[in-house]
């Protein structure tokens, strides 16, 4: 149930909270084929219809997270994107989420999704949309297979579940 | 106590007031300041430390609370930071609190007490926490990744710090009362601790002064000074205190050893058994003790100052005592027994001595000792008298009783000693050696030594001995028999002497020599009945000779029915007269014990056979069947008497016999144990008869009963054959027992030991197996030696034995024998060869053709578990251990050989030959015989026989005749006039040392006793047959003697009977020409038919049609008696039936030729009779 981008007034809150995702999440040190050489870069991919606009580079470009540079791509098919450490999967890709997922499994790629079962399917966070906030979900199991630490104080903002929890909210 | 009491009279005590309340005011002050300032310092210590650990706590929890809410400040949670503040609740004191974003914004507030006052956060300060106006206020900045982000602001109030200041204030306030009061209670104390011991020391050393007691001692609680001080004054008071002990201990010391040396003193005269006093010089009693009070009945308080003389000496013996005074006065001891008196008057015995006392060389008085002596009077007294009643005990006895000493000297005599031995009065014999005076000689009169002598020997030995029979002598020379005891008379343990007693043994000797003269004529008398027996057997046997040949000869002679049922009945009831004789003979010697038993070697299963096969005709007669089984187990020869072993079986048997009407008698012989030496036969003989009652079973073994007295009637007899068993079985160590079943039957059963023969004794000539003769053999073994042993054994028993060194070689031969060579029979494999075992050879060859004819034994050295078993499996016949014995590897071969039927010759064949055998042959007979009849009786029997008789009335004639005449055999009667026969035949011997040549002589005889054989044997006999002469007994013998003589290897399937061969004819058919004119006729019209189809056989090789031809064949030739013919079918026979074909043909011609010359002989009776005269000439000459 895909809502129009526009008629979201949470997305610049949302765009900020991608970012500050990033800030609470731990990547595996030899993630990306094993590099010893410590990443420099965090990139965070778009896939589908970008709901954020230029909220999004205002929140991501120019704000480091940790030592690591932020960059941005947009894509409209995931094979568009090289490497990503953030994965935005968008509402509109809500047909190909679950195959997305898939193929993902197992790499370190944070996922975060807007559609309700996004994380009972596999994603790691997903928004849900308040009235006067934006919170969201996020599945342990799938930030664990991604081999991903995310911090206890996000944990504690954020409700947990598990693979094969319904979806309770959205 | 003393210090106590001591204390109480001290005058008042030195003030000392002012040191205990100095003491007291000195610690409560000091006290006082010490716990103030400790209070103060301690106060003012805590409170900072609180004040900064508040400080702390707050700034840490402001430092907690912003990492907390970095999340919720970056993420801009409201909410989350609310939540987070809210957790501050748990801190009392944290009043407010709030949570400002980076840009100074409040993102979350929080107050104690919600809604009351209106809390404005103030604006952000640097981080920390500080005191400001009576609360804490403390800043913390939140950083995410070293970025800040917000900040934390925490309030807290003061009540705490507060609440603390106060509660400290108190517990000074009390702390200070406790310990001052403490102070107090304490101080009391310790300071009583300074003042106390040192009123305690003036007080001690008051009471001291006062008591003079120098045992007290100051007790010093502590090290401190005041405890040196006691110490100090301790050790003067000690020192004070040993010098008076020593002083007292001293004085006390002396005294004692005063008291104890009196005491002693005291005590050993007290004592004293003896009565003691002593008096001073005047005679007066200065003391005495209780023995003297008790000896003269006195009291001691009464008697001191008495004169002693006066107290104790009687009236009559002052003069002695008087002078007693006088030799002590004289300064002499006096020592004397006498009588004194009581002080009640009486008398009393004493011993006493008297020495007078000095005192350092001064009179200084007397000592008497007295001694009561009335028991050892009284004793002497008794011993007397008891002597005189011993003296006068022993003399009063009818024993001759005396004593010696160790050297023999004569210590005591009594009156009967001395009235036997011939003396008048003890001293003629007191001191003397009694063995010299009484006991010098044997009966003989031949020397007695002393080493000899059982009365010196009872000194040896330290115990009784015992003569019964020995002579003594007496004072006048002469001798009396005695029986005499000698018993050692001890003094502590040692031997110093002995008593003799004995018995005049005179009339028993008398009564003992009459005892046995009465048993010499008894057994004198008992000597002549045996002897009357024997004699009169003798008498009896020679009239019964007369009858029962007479009978005999009769009884062959031409007769009608009538006449030889009449004749037969004679014979009959003299056959059993002759029995009974027998038996009562046989009874007779069993009581008087005169029945021995021989022991020689002889063969069981012949002896048995022989015997029952006897019996057979019996039973047959009766329509029973008689069987007889000998166990495999009995061996082939024992020693014993087999003569009075077949006595007791058939006599078994023939009871079996009489008493069954139906059914059968069934006699078995079973060894029942076994040892190297000796064997124990088993025989029982079972009957399907009458039966006996279980009320009779015991009766029957006694002498002359039956079961029941009609029994007597009804089956005769006498009676007295089980008793005789019975006695002949206990003289063989056996038993004999009866099981029975009216009407159902009996089992006898005996048992018998016999010897086995020495591993010397070498079975006769006569007993060799014939049956295995030229038996092939086949000896498996890989060793050379056993191979040799074994083969050279088999050799022995005519058997034709081969070798193979190994299994292979065995079957080899056994492979070859199928063409042509006669089968082997027997093999005897060792089980442990190397290649192929004997096991596997036995399993191999089993399954040819030849194997099922082979009787295989398996040798082994170790039996092995399983090893029988594997033997009956391999189809063995039997396992031996090695070494085997040659005895036990025969019976083994026989025990096989006979039960497969595998014998060289059937047992019936070689029955019925011998009845067509005993055939006479025109040979000498000399016969001498005194009695007439008998004489007449034993030519005609010979005569009958085709022998040649040469008479003699006795031995003189007989010698003659011997000389004189071409004799063959010599029956020689054994009592005859003039010459009798044992004599004549030691004659005829010693004439034989020169002629270089042995007559066989057999003695007749009518004494049966034992020792009549023997006789005969040392004589010169050759053999020895009982009269009266049995015609079976007769020719038995000489057949035994005779083909010996002219047949070196005899044979006793068909002894050489063609040259007596038609008397034998005519004897067979009882002279009736007629009738072996048509037997002939039928045998020679038959045997040309016959010859041939026997040809065509043996052209077809029909091996078992030729054994039945030859063996019918064989039946009839065996009628004409024609011996070589017989044997010529026989051999043909034996080889048909070991399917040996080549043989079979060879054989054959020998047959045909016999057979001819059978039918020629036969010639002569195929005609018509001529005359029966001629014929008996033809038969004598």
């Amino acid at each position: 149930m895909p809502e129009p981008a526009q008629s979201r007034a949470n997305y610049r809150t949302e765009a900020e909270d991608l970012h500050h995702f990033a800030e609470f999440v731990e990547w595996p040190q030899s993630a990306n084929d094993g590099n010893k050489v410590p990443t420099t870069t965090i990139n965070f991919c778009i896939l589908g219809q970008d709901p954020f606009g230029s909220s999004l580079d205002n929140s991501v470009l120019g704000h480091p997270v940790g030592d690591r540079k932020p960059t941005l791509v947009r894509g409209k098919r995931f094979e568009d994107f090289g490497e990503c450490d953030v994965l935005f999967v968008s509402s509109s890709e809500t047909k190909l989420q679950s195959r997305i997922l898939n193929r993902l499994n197992g790499s370190a790629v944070l996922t975060v999704g807007e559609t309700s079962d996004f994380a009972a399917s596999g994603g790691i966070i997903q928004f849900v949309p308040e009235s006067d906030r934006v919170s969201f979900l996020i599945n342990v199991d799938a930030a664990g297979r991604a081999g991903l630490k995310i911090r206890a104080a996000l944990l504690a903002l954020a409700k947990v579940i598990h693979d094969g929890d319904r979806k309770r909210s959205g | 106590m003393a210090t106590e009491s001591a204390a109480d009279r001290m005058p008042a005590a030195p003030k000392h007031q002012s040191i205990r309340s100095k003491l007291t005011r000195i610690i409560l002050i000091s006290c006082g300041l010490a716990v103030i300032s400790a209070c103060a310092i301690f106060a003012i210590y805590d409170i900072r430390v609180v004040r900064q650990s508040r400080l702390r706590t707050v700034a840490t929890l402001a430092e907690i609370t912003g990492t907390n809410s970095t999340a919720a400040l970056t993420f801009g949670d409201e909410q989350a930071g609310r939540d987070i503040l809210r957790s501050l609740l748990a801190d009392k004191q944290l009043t407010h609190a709030a949570i400002y974003t980076q840009d100074g914004k409040v993102l979350a507030v929080y107050s104690r007490v919600p809604g009351n006052i209106k809390f404005i956060p103030p604006p952000i300060q640097a981080d920390g926490a500080r005191f400001a106006a009576g609360k804490i206020v403390a800043f913390h900045t939140v950083e995410l990744d070293g970025k800040p982000v917000g900040a934390v602001y925490l309030e807290s109030d003061l009540t705490v710090i507060v609440e603390r200041e106060e509660g400290l204030a108190a517990m000074a306030g009390f702390a200070l009362l406790i310990s001052l009061l403490l102070a107090v209670l304490v101080g009391s104390r310790l300071q009583s601790s300074i003042s106390e011991p040192i009123l305690e020391l003036a007080r001690t050393a008051f009471a001291i002064a006062v008591d003079k007691d120098y045992s007290v001692r100051m007790v010093s609680k502590t090290g401190d000074e005041i405890g040196f001080l006691y110490e100090q004054f301790n050790a003067m008071l000690a020192r004070i205190q040993d010098r008076d002990t020593e002083l007292e201990r001293a004085r006390t010391e002396l005294e004692e050893r005063v008291a104890e040396r009196t005491a002693y003193l005291n005590t050993l005269i007290e004592t004293s058994p003896l009565g003691i006093v002593a008096g001073d010089p005047n005679g007066g009693i200065k003391l005495c003790n209780s023995a003297f009070e008790h000896l003269f009945k006195c009291v001691r308080a009464e008697v001191i100052g008495v004169s002693l003389t006066s107290l104790v000496t009687p009236v009559e013996r002052s003069e002695e005592s008087a002078g007693f005074a006088r030799r002590m006065q004289a300064g002499e001891t006096v020592h004397a027994t006498t009588q004194r008196c009581r002080s009640d008057g009486t008398l009393v015995d004493v011993e006493l001595y008297c020495e007078p006392l000095q005192v350092k060389g001064e009179q200084a008085g007397f000592l008497v000792l007295y001694q009561d002596i009335t028991e050892r009077k009284q004793a002497e007294e008794a011993l007397r008298s008891s002597e005189e009643r011993i003296h006068l005990l022993l003399d009063s006895t009818a024993e001759a009783i005396y004593g010696i000493n160790l050297l023999g000297e004569c210590t005591f005599v009594n009156r009967a000693c001395l009235r036997m031995l011939g003396y008048h009065e003890p001293a003629e014999l007191l001191g003397k050696n009694m063995h010299q005076v009484a006991h010098h000689s044997w009966t003989d009169g031949s020397s007695h030594s002393v080493q000899d002598c059982l009365i010196f020997q009872c000194f040896r030995k330290e115990k009784g001995t015992h003569d019964s029979d020995d002579v003594l002598w007496r004072a006048d020379g002469t001798a009396i028999p005695v029986e005499y005891w000698s018993y050692p008379v001890r003094q502590k343990e040692q031997v110093v002497g002995a008593v003799v007693t004995f018995l005049d043994i005179t009339e028993r000797k008398r009564a003992e020599g009459a005892l046995r003269s009465a048993k010499e004529q008894a057994e004198e008398a008992n000597r002549a009945k045996s002897e009357f027996l024997a004699n009169m057997s003798h008498e009896i046997r020679t009239p019964m000779n007369g009858i029962l040949g007479m009978t005999q000869l009769t009884l062959e002679t031409k007769l009608n029915d009538e006449q030889r049922e009449y004749l037969g009945m004679v014979k009959s009831s003299a056959d059993s007269l002759l029995t009974l004789l027998n038996d009562i003979l046989d009874f007779s010697k069993i009581e008087a014990g005169k029945l021995g038993l021989d022991s020689s070697p002889f063969a069981p299963r012949e002896s048995i056979g022989e015997a029952l096969k006897a019996l057979g005709h019996l039973a047959h007669r009766k329509g029973l069947e008689l069987a007889w089984h000998v166990d495999a187990g009995v061996p082939t020869w024992l020693m014993g008497d087999s003569g009075r072993l077949r006595q007791i079986l058939v006599n078994l048997v023939m009871n079996a016999i009489k008493f069954t009407e139906r059914g059968e008698v069934v006699v078995s012989v079973k060894v029942e144990s076994k040892t190297p030496e000796e064997v124990e036969l088993h025989f029982s003989v079972r009957d399907t008869g009458i039966g006996i009652p279980a009320e009779k079973r015991k009766l029957i073994f006694g002498a002359f009963t039956q079961a029941d007295s009609s029994t007597t009637r009804k089956y005769g007899g006498t009676g007295l054959g089980l008793t005789i068993s019975q006695a002949l079985v206990k003289m063989m160590k056996g038993s004999i027992s009866v099981e029975s079943e009216p009407r159902k039957g009996s089992v006898f059963h005996f048992t018998a030991r016999l010897k086995v023969p020495e591993a010397s004794f070498i079975p006769p000539a006569a007993a060799e197996p014939a049956a295995l003769r030229g038996l092939r053999a086949l000896v498996v073994d890989d060793n050379q030696t056993n191979r040799l042993i074994l083969t050279e054994l088999l050799s022995q028993w005519g058997m034709a034995p081969e070798q193979a060194a190994s299994g292979s070689e065995a079957l080899k031969l056994l492979a070859g024998e199928s063409q042509g060579s006669a089968p082997f029979r027997l093999a005897l494999i060792d089980a442990d060869m190397p290649e192929m075992d004997g096991f596997a050879l036995a399993e191999l060859v089993k399954n040819t053709p030849e194997g099922s004819a082979l009787n295989m034994f398996m040798l082994s050295s170790t039996m092995q578990s399983g090893d029988i078993a594997r033997s009956h499996e391999a189809g063995l016949a039997g396992f031996l251990t090695k070494p085997v014995q040659p005895s036990e590897l025969l019976d083994a071969i026989l025990g096989v050989m006979s039960s497969t039927g595998n014998m060289a010759a059937d047992a019936e064949d070689i029955q019925s030959v011998p009845q067509i055998s005993n055939t006479g042959t025109g040979m000498r007979i000399l016969l001498a015989e005194d009695n007439a009849v008998n004489r007449q009786l034993a030519r005609l029997l010979l005569e009958k026989r085709g022998y040649t008789v040469i008479i003699a009335k006795n031995g003189i004639e007989a010698l003659a005749a011997v000389e004189r005449e071409e004799i063959d055999m010599v029956l020689m009667d054994v009592q005859m006039p003039e010459m009798d026969g044992l004599e004549a035949i030691r004659a005829i011997r010693s004439n034989e040392k020169i002629s270089k040549r042995h007559l066989p002589i057999i003695s007749l005889t009518a004494h049966v006793m034992k020792g009549d054989r023997e006789k005969c044997i040392e004589a010169g006999a050759d053999d020895y047959i009982p009269k009266p002469i049995q015609p079976a007994n007769l020719f038995a013998a000489m057949e035994r003697m005779h083909p010996s003589e002219r047949d070196p290897e005899p044979d006793v399937a068909a002894p050489a009977v063609s040259d007596s061969f038609n008397a034998a004819l005519l004897e067979r058919v009882q002279g009736d020409r007629e009738l072996l004119a048509e037997i002939v006729q039928l045998f020679e019209s038959g045997l040309p038919a016959i010859l041939q189809g026997l040809r065509e056989s043996i052209a077809r090789k029909e091996a078992a049609e030729i054994a039945r031809t030859a063996h019918m064949l064989k039946g009839s030739v065996g009628n004409f008696g024609r011996g070589s013919a017989f044997r010529a079918l026989e051999e043909m026979e034996r080889f048909a039936k070991e399917n040996d074909m080549a043989q079979t043909a060879k054989a054959f011609v020998p047959v045909e030729r016999e057979l001819k010359e059978l039918l020629a002989a036969l010639q002569p009776f195929r005609a018509p009779v001529v005359g029966a005269v001629s014929a008996e000439r033809t038969v004598i000459s």
